[in-house]
């Protein structure tokens, strides 16, 4: 089979900004911070106490005609996104989808917030544990619930590779429907981690910021965590004009390394490399892009590395190259990342905006780019790279062209 | 443990800065000096933060991941990064 084109049709999120793709895409074009003092079920000796949080602790309101007792937030999340996105797609009243589409979902850890529950209620309360613990804690529960919700038969799975989930989510969905493998798939990028536990772990990470998260900016002094979901309905390009489909972007490559040298130090050379094979599988030189998403951290290390790496990549064009860090807006939602950038790359590439890179206070001489500080700017551009590194050493890159 | 001591100064502190790093970094010091790169010593980043929480753990200090500890190459660059930090929070 020739290589088919793949589209977007369909996009949905929840955010700390609120429920929708719209309220991600206003907060991250006017720059507002999501960031929040957080609410924590219980203590956990948690120092920081500030992260991009989804304060809407009742999500089972939006499936008033489901079982929802035994969903993770994570999978609640997860839900809601796909929603919107088979919402958006046009696809809600053609259900079942059918063998032909499958169900994608990138996360870090998964349902975290069941598995602190279930241990302390073993441990310390010595209740009796849910019942249905395994089929709320395992890692797959929110692709199995989504396709069960939208009758998907497809290949059906969890990628889970730290802050690369969901970016990886969504390259190998794209080489699967490029390839044939699947005509459709619902990609979800999903994370609901700001619990006791969550918080308390990255705390000892050190890489938390206790104040404000500042990508690339002299000043830096770390992430600071967000969670939420973010969806894309991806499918072949000749099936969705056929079934008159609004097309809302494209995925044009992918591109993905491990270092292979340590846990936690990034690597200019993976990270780099990632970029290059995105270009690579889209076909397209470095000149055609106009917007790089960045994982932008704001921890000391990833932003000079990821600078060097852009370096490698747009050579003397670097300080040309609009790129910025939406994560002080929406917060680092570690899995869910490469999904909800991606959301945001795309809603850039439709409107013709580039979102800032807020609290941005002085140039570091270590990340020589143009970070778009602070305030958006107008920008017409068909291409756009989004990056996503984890710890681990795991490199995503997705190429994302506009729709026409 | 003595020859190593005095390499860096015998004080109290950098004994105990010094079994520290040995220990939670699972390295043998004997013989090693302040300008022995964390490298050659094939202490990693996950090495680091055990490190850096038993610090945290023995003298009550909380040592952030700045650019000053970023830039850390060697052992003598890491102690006296800590001795700044412990020194700093015993005046307060």
């Amino acid at each position: 089979m020739t290589p088919r084109n793949v589209v977007v049709t369909g996009l949905g999120a929840l955010t700390t900004a609120g429920q929708g793709v719209e309220a991600l895409w206003s907060a991250a074009a006017g720059g507002v911070s999501g960031v929040k003092k957080v609410v924590l079920d219980y203590d956990c000796a948690n120092n920081l106490r500030i992260a991009a949080q989804v304060q809407d602790f009742a999500l089972e309101r939006f499936f008033p005609n489901m079982k929802t007792a035994f969903f993770d937030r994570v999978t609640l999340m997860a839900m809601l996104a796909a929603e919107e996105a088979v919402k958006d797609a046009g696809l809600a009243d053609a259900l079942p989808l059918g063998a032909r589409t499958s169900v994608i979902v990138g996360t870090g850890i998964g349902s975290i917030g069941t598995i602190e529950e279930t241990s302390r209620n073993m441990a310390m309360s010595q209740k009796r544990p849910d019942p249905l613990t395994v089929p709320r804690a395992m890692i797959s529960a929110s692709a199995s619930n989504v396709g069960l919700i939208y009758g998907c038969t497809g290949t059906t799975f969890v990628v889970s590779s730290a802050c690369a989930s969901s970016a990886q989510a969504l390259g190998i969905a794209f080489h699967m429907v490029r390839a044939g493998m699947a005509d459709r798939a619902i990609v979800i990028g999903a994370e609901a981690s700001i619990t006791p536990g969550g918080m308390k772990a990255w705390e000892m990470m050190r890489v938390l910021s206790p104040q404000l998260c500042r990508p690339f900016s002299r000043g830096r002094n770390g992430l600071l965590l967000g969670e939420g979901s973010g969806a894309l309905v991806i499918e072949a390009e000749e099936l969705a004009k056929a079934r008159g489909a609004r097309i809302r972007g494209r995925i044009l490559g992918y591109g993905t390394t491990s270092d292979a040298k340590d846990m936690l130090k990034p690597d200019v050379a993976g990270a780099a490399e990632a970029m290059a094979l995105a270009l690579a599988d889209a076909g397209l030189s470095s000149d055609a892009v106009g917007y790089v998403n960045a994982h932008g951290t704001a921890t000391i290390l990833n932003d000079s590395t990821e600078s060097e790496a852009l370096g490698r990549i747009f050579g003397d064009r670097l300080a040309a190259v609009p790129v910025s860090s939406t994560k002080p807006i929406h917060g680092h939602t570690l899995g869910a990342a490469g999904a909800i950038e991606a959301i945001v790359t795309i809603r850039a590439l439709e409107e013709g905006f580039v979102p800032p890179t807020i609290n941005f206070l002085e140039a570091d001489p270590a990340c020589p780019i143009d970070c778009v500080a602070n305030v958006g700017r107008d920008h017409a551009f068909d291409v756009a790279l989004t990056n996503s590194f984890a710890f681990g050493g795991i490199n995503a890159s997705l190429a994302i062209g506009r729709a026409a | 443990m003595t020859d190593t001591a005095s390499a860096f100064g015998d004080d109290q502190l950098t004994r105990d800065l010094i079994e520290v790093i040995a220990k939670e970094g699972m390295v043998d010091l004997n013989g090693v000096g302040p300008e022995t790169t964390l490298e050659s010593l094939n202490i990693a980043s996950v090495d680091f933060m055990m490190i850096l929480a038993a610090i945290e753990e023995k003298f009550q200090v909380y040592v952030p991941m700045d650019e000053n500890l970023s830039q850390v190459k060697d052992v003598g660059g890491l102690i006296a990064v800590f001795k700044e930090h412990i020194q700093k929070s015993q005046q307060a």
